[in-house]
């Protein structure tokens, strides 16, 4: 049985499907990232624009990634 | 004599068509509207809405999938700068007139304000300055790194 993604890669996904989905999907996707950068970020002093920043360069290779994976299948 | 040419990123950026002209024609109408205050509040919102849709779609070709030069950087710095403190101030006009309901142009106030928002996140994703070792702390103490 597959494992489910760890936090990381749900917050990579969520944060690109907040990033990328058609503006009437926008506050579903909003309360969806939120909710998984809640659970990072509980009982800790970070706020939710710092854990944001924190993880810039990782979304950024993830997005990267998910693009170049599109562009490859729209060909 | 010896010719002296401009950097190549100076060259790239004159000679691509899928450049940062869309946005900036679009931020320009936006200012006109601004400052006239001759349209109505939906149409601004609707100008909004296509600005950064193209600034989104710029921001993917220029920033995204290739390595971005500096003159790339500072159009995107400026564009989402002006987008999201534009986005702000529409929130608050909207926020005033009860009679404007955003879903006439195809957006609720919930996905508006999660737009307005989530420039903020590209903000701080691209030009935020946070420094390395912060970075790495903090991730560690999430347990993320």
């Amino acid at each position: 049985m597959p494992e489910p993604p760890n936090i990381l890669q749900q917050y990579l996904a969520a944060r690109y499907d907040y990033d990328t989905c058609d503006e009437p999907f926008k506050s579903q996707a909003r309360v969806k990232f939120e909710a998984i950068v809640e659970q990072i970020i509980r009982g800790s002093y970070v706020s939710r624009l710092q854990l944001v920043e924190a993880l810039s360069e990782r979304y950024r290779v993830y997005q990267r990634g998910r693009k170049a994976d599109e562009r490859r299948r729209q060909r | 004599m010896k010719a002296v040419f401009p950097p190549p990123d100076e060259l790239d950026f004159q000679t691509d068509e899928r450049d940062w002209g869309a946005v900036k024609l679009l931020l320009d109408e936006f200012e006109e509207e601004l400052s006239e205050r001759r349209s109505a509040l939906l149409y601004r919102l609707s100008v909004w809405k296509m600005a950064v849709r193209i600034l989104k779609r710029a921001a993917v070709e220029k920033m995204v999938l290739r390595e971005p030069c500096r003159r790339d950087h500072d159009y995107h710095r400026s564009s989402l700068a002006y987008l999201k403190g534009a986005g702000r101030v529409l929130e608050q006009e909207l926020k005033r007139h009860t009679e404007v309901d955003p879903s006439n142009i195809g957006i609720t106030w919930d996905d508006f304000a999660a737009m307005v928002e989530e420039l903020e996140c590209q903000d701080r994703e691209w030009y935020g300055d946070m420094k390395p070792e912060m970075r790495e702390k903090l991730l560690s103490e999430l347990c993320l790194a």
